[in-house]
């Protein structure tokens, strides 16, 4: 195991030592988020390693005080864009984690969408905010990482149901926080 | 919030989140047996709290605080037996000067306790107020009656109290009668003392008790000599 400051230090001392720490420290974690996302093994593996060059060009300078979440956020942002760019018909992960979503959500419109991103950020963060901690970690891993309800169940010491509801719930919370916030 | 600002915002979301999420230990699972081991356990507990509450809801048994701040602990008497005293008495019913001699500072009413044989002082049997006392100085039990299940001692002012109670069935008013005793040993004499009352009104019973115990306890041993003397 090695740290993150020691990886960052090889990065920063452009070792390619540092691509083989960062793949053995989280890699898996990397390459599972893409799975979960494209649903499929090999794009998976090829946005991971597009992530990885994506590090190793903005660090340095960057110098990220969360490696793994800053990892992970290149990861899932090529990830969606290969999505995207595959426009797959098929339903992976992703599709199914944010149908869950269709109903706290409202439906595309120019006005709303132009205000501004991190307003938006900002609110769901007030709303994470208000959730427990494994409550939180449940909500992220369903929809950020796209984790299926058995994988949340084993990571959580919970049943499948259990997660299932509980995410019933929140997505109930968000609906209730969005319009009060929103007014819509 | 539309699915696009969703989208984004959840991209766009703090680092501290993802990695809280991502670093989030995985709990292990009990195994079945730990499981079934909980499940028994709590059946115990369950078990073992109603028990109690069977007992008259004294979570850690009867107990009565003295003036002293020691506490007497009362053992749960399943039954009350009959002894038969073996030997043939006689009986003499005491003065009040002579109660007050043996037992100073104390309302008693007594008779005195000789064997028919040989006229020899046994003990005495009488009452303090309605608490029943029986004090046995020599090696002739003097109490009829057998309380049967386990017994409690504590300490009081250094002597060890063997102290119990039994508690009856509902009579036919619905009413239980609650029954304190509290056994010692003072040189070579043997105490028994017990006071009875209303279930409801149990705290009164073995405070009275209690306060008698430790009058006694303070006298010390009666001197037997005088109705020694007078047998």
């Amino acid at each position: 195991m090695v740290d993150d400051a020691k990886i960052l230090d090889l990065f920063f001392a452009r070792s390619e030592q540092g691509l083989h720490a960062l793949d053995a420290q989280y890699g898996k974690v990397c390459r599972k988020l893409a799975h979960n996302i494209l649903g499929d093994e090999r794009d998976a593996e090829e946005c991971v390693n597009d992530a990885y060059l994506s590090v190793w060009n903005a660090i340095p300078p960057a110098r990220p005080a969360h490696l793994l979440a800053y990892v992970c956020k290149i990861v899932r942002n090529l990830s969606l864009k290969r999505y995207a760019q595959k426009n797959a018909a098929k339903r992976s992960g992703y599709t199914v984690a944010f149908e869950e979503l269709a109903d706290c959500l409202t439906q595309g419109d120019a006005v709303r969408e132009a205000v501004d991103a991190n307003a938006s950020a900002q609110m769901l963060a007030a709303f994470l905010d208000t959730l427990s901690k494994e409550n939180r970690v449940i909500f992220l891993r369903r929809y950020w990482f796209c984790d299926p309800y058995k994988d949340i169940a084993a990571r959580v010491g919970l049943s499948e149901k259990n997660v299932s509801v509980r995410l019933t719930r929140m997505r109930k919370q968000l609906k209730n926080y969005l319009q009060e916030k929103e007014g819509f | 919030m539309t699915e696009k600002q969703f989208s984004e915002a959840m991209a766009a979301i703090d680092d501290r989140y993802i990695s809280e999420a991502a670093k989030y230990p995985t709990k292990k699972k009990h195994s079945r047996a730990v499981r079934w081991l909980s499940v028994a356990a709590c059946l115990v507990l369950v078990a073992a709290l109603g028990i109690v509450i069977l007992q008259g809801g004294e979570l850690f048994g009867d107990t009565v605080e003295l003036q002293n701040g020691e506490v007497l602990r009362f053992a749960n008497v399943d039954s009350v037996g009959i002894a038969s005293i073996d030997a043939d008495v006689t009986v003499q019913k005491l003065s009040q000067a002579q109660v007050q001699q043996l037992f100073p500072d104390m309302q008693a009413h007594a008779d005195a306790i000789f064997a028919a044989a040989d006229d020899r002082l046994l003990g005495i049997e009488g009452q303090v107020g309605k608490i029943k006392l029986i004090v046995s100085c020599s090696d002739v039990p003097l109490l009829d009656t057998v309380l049967l299940g386990e017994e409690t001692t504590s300490t009081v002012n250094g002597m060890p109290v063997t102290a119990g109670r039994f508690v009856t069935d509902k009579n036919s008013r619905g009413e239980k009668t609650a029954i304190y005793y509290a056994a010692f040993q003072l040189g070579e004499s043997t105490f028994y003392i017990e006071n009875a009352g209303d279930y409801g009104a149990r705290e009164a019973v073995k405070t009275e008790l209690a306060d008698i115990l430790q009058t006694i306890l303070k006298n010390g041993e009666p001197n037997w000599e005088t109705l020694k003397e007078a047998s």
